[in-house]
């Protein structure tokens, strides 16, 4: 195994805020990764795409800094910026030449203490927010395959409703929720940041400690929903039309959540299956069959149980049928038979590489680690991550085909083309 | 909580500490007897190396057939004299790599990307690719399908419709107005002899770039090109020179109908500026302030000022000839019209108005600011020294850069501006509805209507359509 350790310390400051500490001074640059531990997962419903869109108002002022001020500071310092909301977090994120760290604790301290937003910049944003939504989802060519299967598999636990949100709660966006959002989910407590890059760890901790360390915790309780679905116990079946030219299909079965023993066979199952032009099932329905089109899978890693998700695109004049059905015998096999020790040792190499490209970034390596103190609970499991996944056995794979991945346990979306109408051009 | 620090003035952002210089690394050039040039930047942070074949000489010259150079490129890695195509990728993926080859405007190549202690044995397997390919009917026959069901995906996708269409208005005929993954038709005629004959004529050793980059030394690589390379006779590349035909610029109102779009996709723009031109720096930062970041004209107008999109870019697509420069947005249906009506006012008032001092100091602070950001990994400095290797551009043209970006005026922008955009003679493209398009786009001029397929779609058939 390669020896790569991401190096660092940690620690929290008295109000709770989290930070953690990379050193690397190869370049002068540093990359700033601040996480909240809130999702479209803490949402309700009828209020969905809340937290998405929050997001949005980070950047339209606080106390300090007004509208759009953010990302000018960040970009004429020579800065890149952006941020992202998922099911279970939100990330907030700069990578600045080095000389200019302070500004970045300035401004992403401000905001974390006191946003100043007008009902204009809501408006605008609500509708940027539903373009973008267009952009991504409603207007792309399969674009909705994934909130359609997940709106299907889950009947209780909130990863139903898709982050970006429907376009009803979008419009429906009040200032008030904005301000009580904040003040509820964004707080030192609920909060991990991470430095990544080339500074003097003492001036650092001292930059850190000067522009947070102030910022009190809101009151109330936040949210936490700690839901699961009960065992689903019969398959779910559904078939969606788009503006597509090719037949899809999505299949999905209820797996543990992201820090689950199984959840490592599991992943590596996906690698085993799909990953590369030499992986099985690319091999068996693109190469061989040539029925599809593509093939993907994947085990979704979440902090609620997740799904182990499929989507293939099929070959011209090839159905979502034919598709299921191949899958199903193929599953069937690797239930019954397991894999071969070659694929699995494939799969071993091929995480390895990977797990060596998804550090080759300052920025990255801050979102790695941040990710695994925030949702993982445990930074330090970054490296041991490796560890865990050579540990992984032929006999833990095949189980967890023979767990997870049964016709009982599945959602199966066929996605086929509008039926052409005569009257349509 | 430390009650110390509650006097801390937040009201003005903090003062930059020291800038510390930063250089673009230096990287190792060796040409061997028979014209193959090696190149190496080493950097050993991760135990990761990254080594491409290129040959100069891409899509530009598909000719009639489009498509030609890219399906010769994905055909590299589908068999060789000894390895079949199950062989090279099991060979590669067992040991955690990947493999891969491609096109561009300018150059086809073949890659990998590996753990450094595997590379000998991934090279060997790219050398065999790329002397000894085979070209194999039944891998010629699969990869024809894939592409075909590609670009039937593509006629489903707005964007790429769009810019289909965009490059189709401006270059017509010309590979440039092609798309490099071909046509259903051109797809369909290519066979094993033109793709053996395009890949004779560019894979010789005095055409082609051996760049190796990461965890690997020089001497371990000169080797490594000497052992599988060496013996190959120099031979004479296939002319790599030609010229871009004179292209008649012009006022084109293009729309593609998707019937159930619930946005635009639009694009303004015309030819653009050739890569190794004089003015592209100035160019660079000129598109960088239109439409180039989020703090661009464009964005900050479209997006931030009317909530139009959710994003508005443009961007000069510089290849060795003039490629296309394209202002963009998805936008929602009904303000199509309004959203290019914004894009050619910007690119008129840039033009004609000076840029102020201080939009033109934050541009140009972004610009020189985040080199350091340009140059992180191997791969980034890779693509630079390519640019470098590709377009002929002097060998410190990235140190240079930032100098001459901050030597810029506005002056100098305005004439870059009144050189390199037309707003008047701008082709404007939207895929989206195209009833409702047909009759807001009229504005712009003479309004031509196209199905998914590129065909052009009569008056009468559409006027009561999706209103």
């Amino acid at each position: 195994m390669t020896n790569i350790n991401v190096d660092f310390e940690e620690y929290d400051l008295p109000n709770g805020m989290h930070v953690i500490l990379h050193r690397d001074t190869a370049l002068p640059i540093v990359a700033l990764n601040l996480w909240y531990h809130v999702g479209s997962k803490n949402e309700h419903d009828g209020e969905t795409g809340f937290a998405h869109l929050f997001e949005h108002m980070m950047f339209q002022g606080s106390a300090n800094v007004p509208a759009n001020m953010h990302f000018h500071h960040v970009q004429s310092a020579g800065g890149t910026l952006n941020a992202s909301t998922s099911f279970d977090r939100t990330n907030y994120y700069e990578t600045l030449p080095a000389h200019q760290l302070e500004l970045g604790l300035w401004l992403e301290s401000d905001r974390m203490r006191a946003l100043a937003v007008t009902e204009q910049n809501l408006e605008t944003q609500r509708n940027v927010v539903m373009e973008e939504r267009r952009s991504r989802y409603d207007n792309q060519p399969y674009g909705t395959m994934m909130m359609e299967l997940f709106a299907r598999a889950y009947k209780m636990q909130p990863y139903r409703w898709p982050t970006i949100g429907s376009m009803t709660d979008i419009q429906s966006a009040t200032l008030e929720q904005v301000r009580a959002f904040h003040a509820m989910y964004y707080r030192p407590e609920n909060a991990s940041l991470c430095l990544s890059g080339d500074f003097d760890r003492d001036t650092a901790t001292a930059l850190v400690e000067k522009y947070f360390a102030d910022i009190p915790n809101g009151e109330g309780e936040m949210y936490r929903p700690f839901v699961h679905e009960p065992p689903q116990t019969t398959q779910v079946r559904d078939y969606v039309y788009d503006n597509i030219p090719l037949p899809g299909l999505m299949v999905g079965m209820h797996i543990p959540d992201m820090n689950a023993p199984d959840f490592v066979a599991l992943d590596l199952l996906a690698s085993i299956l799909t990953s590369g032009e030499s992986s099985r099932l690319y091999r068996r329905f693109v190469y061989e069959a040539r029925i599809a089109q593509s093939v993907v899978s994947f085990a979704y890693d979440l902090e609620l149980p997740g799904l182990f998700l499929f989507r293939m695109i099929a070959q011209q004049g090839k159905t979502p049928e034919m598709l299921e059905s191949m899958l199903w015998k193929e599953l069937d096999d690797v239930r019954r038979n397991g894999v071969t020790e070659d694929e699995l040792q494939k799969a071993k190499n091929r995480t390895e590489t990977m797990f060596v490209r998804s550090v080759a970034t300052l920025a990255s390596r801050a979102d790695l680690l941040n990710s695994f103190h925030v949702l993982a609970g445990d930074a330090h499991r970054l490296n041991a991550h490796r560890e865990r996944i050579q540990a992984v056995t032929l006999e833990d794979v095949r189980r967890a085909a023979s767990t997870y991945l049964t016709e009982h346990n599945a959602t199966c979306l066929h996605y086929l083309p509008y039926p052409k109408k005569s009257s349509e051009q | 909580m430390a009650a110390g620090n509650s006097t801390i003035d937040r009201s003005m952002p903090p003062a930059p500490g020291t800038p510390k210089d930063v250089t673009f690394p230096e990287w190792f050039e060796h040409t061997l007897d028979n014209g193959l040039k090696v190149v190496v930047y080493e950097q050993h942070a991760l135990p990761m190396v990254a080594v491409n074949l290129v040959a100069h000489g891409g899509s530009f010259y598909d000719g009639a057939f489009p498509g030609l150079a890219g399906m010769t490129a994905e055909l590299l890695t589908k068999g060789s004299a000894t390895r079949s195509a199950s062989d090279v990728v099991e060979e590669i993926e067992f040991l955690g790599g990947s493999i891969g080859s491609t096109a561009g405007w300018d150059s086809i190549s073949i890659g990998v990307s590996i753990l450094s202690r595997h590379v000998a044995r991934a090279m060997e397997v790219i050398a065999d690719c790329a002397r000894n390919p085979a070209f194999p009917e039944e891998e010629i026959v699969r990869v024809r399908e894939q592409r075909i069901a590609d670009i039937l995906q593509n006629q489903s996708s707005p964007g790429m419709l769009a810019w289909e269409r965009f490059n189709h208005a401006v270059y017509g005929d010309h590979p440039y107005g092609q798309s490099p993954d071909g046509s259903v038709v051109s797809i369909s005629a290519l066979d094993a002899a033109q793709l053996r004959d395009f890949h004779a004529g560019r894979f010789v050793p005095s055409n082609m770039v051996l760049l190796a980059v990461g965890d690997v030394t020089p001497d371990e690589m000169l080797r490594q090109a000497e052992a599988l390379f060496g013996d190959l006779p120099a031979g004479t590349a296939r002319p790599t020179a030609g010229a871009l035909p004179d292209i008649e610029p012009g006022r084109r109102v293009h729309i593609v109908d998707r019937p159930r779009a619930v946005q635009s996709s639009v694009l303004v723009g015309h030819v653009g500026i050739p890569r190794d031109h004089e003015d592209f720096i100035a160019v660079y930062l000129l598109n960088m302030l239109f439409g180039g970041y989020f703090g661009s004209r464009l964005n900050l107008n479209l997006r931030e000022d009317k909530g139009y999109t959710y994003g508005a870019h443009a961007r000069f697509d510089a290849r060795r000839h003039a490629g296309p420069f394209s202002a963009g947005a998805e936008v929602r249906n009904e303000v199509t019209d309004a959203a290019i009506a914004e894009m050619l006012m910007e690119m008129e008032r840039v033009r004609t108005d000076p840029v102020g001092a201080e939009e033109l100091e934050n541009v140009k602070k972004y610009v020189t600011g985040s080199f350091p950001l340009q140059i992180e990994t191997p791969s980034q400095v890779a693509q630079r020294i390519m640019n470098i290797e590709l377009y002929g551009l002097e060998k410190n043209y990235y140190n240079s850069f930032n100098s001459r970006i901050l030597a810029l005026t506005a002056e100098d922008i305005r004439r870059a501006a009144q050189r390199w955009f037309d707003p008047d003679r701008a082709v404007i493209v939207a895929a989206g509805r195209g009833g409702l398009l047909r009759n807001t786009l009229e504005r712009f001029g003479a309004v031509e209507l196209f199905d998914a397929e590129g065909k052009r779609i009569p008056n009468v058939e559409t006027q009561a359509q999706d209103t």
